[in-house]
């Protein structure tokens, strides 16, 4: 009554679908887990995973936030593209694709030998199905629309200001799919990878009511693993899909759910679970104080760069000076070692060092307390005494975080270089704030899918993101080209080009960029973990030794 | 009589109900935080105000209150308590009535431990006051009482599950009848227990200054007798009412245990709805949990009068 598990009907069904499985892998006809399993592996391949119950999302058009789909979403669901372990987009249902001169025409070529967990094919109709799924207002997917914008009639459609359905995606047979877009977009194959592309099957998809959710029974699958039981936030199972090109070797995955990170930890300690994510201060304490776990301990930067904003429709940070000299007032460095425990990793841009468009060299608003006096005089104000009442965001509800002390050093710092007393204001939420005349924020940026455009994205003048109120037509104008242009080269230069626009006028200071960590159990072999919060080696290498 | 007290108790929870949906309504949806940009701003969309408006209008939020609030009772009494805008868009109803047979369950050994220990405690109190056994057993009361749940939970799960190893597994929920749950209903007994104790020390040491057991034991009545015998029934009415209070707080206040021990019964969806603002979930909840508090006072109120015929009504 209380779990949620798949019903007898569904339970037949995928029964018979492991019994043929079983069958034509012994005619040899499919290579299954023993065929593949490295010498030394467990005769059970199953992998346990403490997560957070809250972060469990079964349906891809519903999955935002990079812990959800990393961790659950991509385990599951596979879209056109995929980002495999070195964070590069490769094709993933989508055999290849071709793009018309004007860059307006994707032509899609759909693996023909691609089927779901249940064996059903998918094809380039699903594909549209799934999207006009995704797209359809009553479905409510907050983001499909603004990830499918450039293709004609999609984002109309998700508005609810067209009730066409789309007409700039089409299936033209089984395997081909057109995409056409209203302007050329060189990374719109880097979209699909993103979840709310991800293909379902429609026809599934189609049985859900509220009462009866189709999440809870589904059988079609088209991500390397498949649900074979739900217990509501106590165990997510899932079970290998056999029909998954890369043929993993693990034959299960168990999610043991949990929603308070203390509780996680125990669960590995008690040696319940193989792997767990760890809080900040377990992996404070792993890393930096008690070695119990050490040699167990996997720490891996992401893409989740934490900015300093100087709201610039506020005074005084409508002065570009005044944006540097409290820019070039932090000392970034001690506030790492200090206050951040060594967990993060400072960052002086706004693009991470895994991407093509990264160039390493000297930080444009390096911490340098002279010169941010200089800049501070040489100000419209002059001196500290002529600056209005500066306030500093706070929630005050990071309970187990660092929010206030991180606040507290960047308050002390700006006293002791600029001579500035700043007020930690505690403004509850996000929305809040930005109705407040509070002129300092720390803001979170994460990248949804690897490309140059995501990184910059929030600077755009008509970005609701755009907390530093930052707007330079040059900046956005670069942005724009490189975008369209086909000239990869030439992107990644014009990416920089905006790059050194914001950080010469000092629109934000990047700060760092966070990690996630880990414990991993010794015979637990392979495990590859990146900074997109996937676990690709889930989907191949991964898998368990005899203890 | 009785069956028209019962009827009128029964009736006066109606406007109270209805209160209650009023205040939590108005609080959800006007207090901290807009629900819609609240579920925004958990996504890549934060900061999107069409995107937030144009929600808003699809749910219904930008119309008068009043005809928001009417709306919602109509759909709430034909079944329709909305879908949770965080927990895979499920029903709300569906989710509480998954939900609730658990920490029933939680409840029911909490209650247990409750009245299995609290109970002899406080009888052996008042039999023994003022000696150090009574001390004893107060003072254990108040500083099991003075610990907050959600400290002494971790703090016993790491000693009984890790150090010592007694407990195999706490974490999750196997049922009533499994191993796991022994832990937490146990802790969740912890905070009324003082109440249950004291009460029961004061009821019966009230008892015992009574001329019939004064006469008893001079009739020659063994201890264990007079406790049993006549003690019990005259001391512990009152005492089984107040359980049938707490009983109500063992379901709807286990929020701290559930959420530490991964119990997926109500207190878990509470805690959920609140973190989140998820409004439908947040209404739910509160719903229910007000009609089970209603609900048990006036099943304590009826079984008070049922128990003791001397009770009259007004």
């Amino acid at each position: 009554m209380f779990d949620q598990t798949v019903d007898r009907r569904t339970l037949l069904r995928v029964s018979a679908a492991s019994a043929a499985t079983t069958a034509i892998a012994g005619l040899g006809l499919v290579a299954t887990a023993q065929d593949t399993a490295p010498e030394g592996a467990a005769e059970d391949q199953t992998l346990r995973i403490a997560a957070l119950a809250d972060a469990v999302q079964l349906d891809p058009h519903f999955s935002y936030g990079r812990s959800t789909t990393g961790t659950f979403t991509n385990v599951m669901w596979a879209g056109l593209t995929k980002v495999n372990a070195d964070l590069e987009v490769v094709p993933d249902i989508a055999l290849s694709w071709d793009l018309s001169e004007d860059g307006l025409l994707y032509t899609f070529h759909i693996d023909p030998e691609r089927k779901f967990s249940d064996g059903t094919p998918i094809t380039a109709h699903t594909v549209v199905g799934a999207w006009n799924r995704s797209l359809n207002p009553e479905t409510q997917s907050l983001v499909a629309g603004s990830y499918l914008r450039d293709v004609i009639g999609a984002a109309d459609y998700w508005r609810g200001e067209s009730t066409e359905l789309p007409t700039g995606f089409r299936a033209i047979d089984d395997l081909t799919l057109e995409v056409e877009l209203f302007h050329p977009r060189n990374y719109f194959h880097k979209i699909l990878s993103h979840p709310s592309t991800f293909i379902i099957n429609p026809d599934e998809v189609a049985t859900h009511t509220p009462d009866d959710p189709w999440t809870l029974r589904a059988v079609s699958f088209s991500g390397p693993f498949a649900v074979e039981s739900y217990q509501d936030r106590q165990l997510l199972t899932l079970v290998r899909n056999e029909y998954y090109p890369t043929n993993p070797t693990l034959q299960h995955i168990v999610y043991r759910l949990a929603d308070d990170v203390q509780t996680q930890f125990l669960l590995y300690q008690n040696d319940e679970v193989d792997i767990t994510p760890l809080g900040i201060a377990d992996a404070d304490n792993v890393k930096n104080q008690d070695p119990t776990y050490r040699e167990e301990f996997v720490e891996q930067p992401i893409w989740w760069l934490d900015n300093l904003y100087m709201r610039q429709e506020l005074a005084p940070f409508d002065d570009v000076n005044v944006r540097k000299a409290f820019a070039m007032s932090i000392d970034k460095a001690t506030i790492l070692t200090a206050v951040e425990r060594d967990l993060y990793t400072n960052m002086d841009g706004i693009f991470h060092p895994e991407m093509d468009v990264y160039e390493s060299g000297e930080p444009v608003l390096a911490f340098d307390p002279d010169d941010a006096r200089a800049a501070l005089e040489a100000s419209s104000y002059g001196s500290a005494d002529a600056l209005p009442n500066i306030a500093f965001w706070v929630t005050g509800t990071e309970a187990t975080g660092t929010e206030a002390t991180r606040a507290a050093a960047m308050q002390e710092m700006w006293r002791q270089n600029l001579g500035v007393n700043v007020e930690i204001r505690v403004v509850p939420t996000y929305e809040e704030m930005l109705e407040s005349d509070v002129q300092l924020v720390i803001g979170s940026e994460g990248i949804q899918y690897p490309d140059g455009s995501t990184a910059v994205g929030y600077l755009l003048c008509d970005s609701p993101a755009n907390i530093a109120q930052f707007c330079d037509e040059d900046f956005d104008a670069l942005v724009a080209e490189a975008g369209m242009t086909q000239d990869e080269a030439l992107a990644i230069d014009l990416y920089r080009q905006a790059q050194a626009i914001a950080l010469d006028s000092a629109a934000l200071l990047p700060l760092w960029r966070r990690a996630n960590h880990y414990l991993v159990k010794p015979h637990v072999q392979n495990f590859v973990t990146t900074a997109m919060y996937t676990m690709p080696s889930l989907a191949d290498t991964l898998y368990i030794s005899e203890a | 009589m009785l069956a028209k007290y019962a009827a009128r108790r029964i009736l006066l929870t109606i406007p109270v109900i209805l209160a209650v949906i009023a205040l939590t309504y108005g609080m959800a949806l006007y207090g901290a935080g807009d629900p819609v940009a609240t579920l925004v701003g958990q996504t890549e969309a934060r900061g999107d105000v069409e995107l937030i408006e144009r929600l808003r209008s699809e749910h219904g939020y930008d119309r008068p209150f009043v005809v928001q609030y009417a709306d919602y009772v109509r759909k709430f009494v034909s079944g329709d308590w909305g879908t949770s805008f965080q927990l895979q868009n499920q029903s709300v109803r569906i989710l509480i009535t998954n939900a609730l047979p658990v920490s029933f369950q939680l409840g029911l050994v909490a209650l247990v431990f409750l009245v299995g220990f609290g109970i002899p405690m406080g009888i052996l109190a008042a039999v023994k006051r003022d000696t150090w056994i009574d001390r004893a057993i107060v003072s254990t009361s108040v500083l099991a009482d003075s610990i907050p749940s959600f400290v002494l939970a971790p703090v016993l799960l790491v000693i009984l599950v890790l150090k010592i190893g007694v407990i195999e597994s706490a974490v999750g929920w196997d049922g009533m009848f499994s191993q796991k749950v022994l832990l937490p209903a146990f802790i969740l007994a912890l905070g009324p227990m003082l109440i249950i104790v004291r009460q029961t020390r004061y009821a019966v040491g009230e008892v015992l200054q009574q001329d019939y057991i004064r006469t008893a034991r001079a009739k020659g009545l063994g201890g264990r007798h007079i406790v049993f015998g006549h003690v019990m029934k005259n001391s512990l009415q009152p005492v089984l009412t107040l359980s049938g209070l707490i009983a109500a707080y063992l379901v709807t206040g286990s929020i701290f245990i559930e959420r530490i021990f991964g119990i997926p019964g109500f207190g878990y969806l509470v805690v959920t709805a609140l973190q989140r603002n998820d409004l439908p979930l947040l209404m739910g909840t509160t719903i229910v949990a007000g009609v089970i508090v209603l609900v048990a006072n006036v099943v304590v109120d009826i079984s008070y009068a049922i128990l003791d015929p001397r009770v009259r009504f007004g």
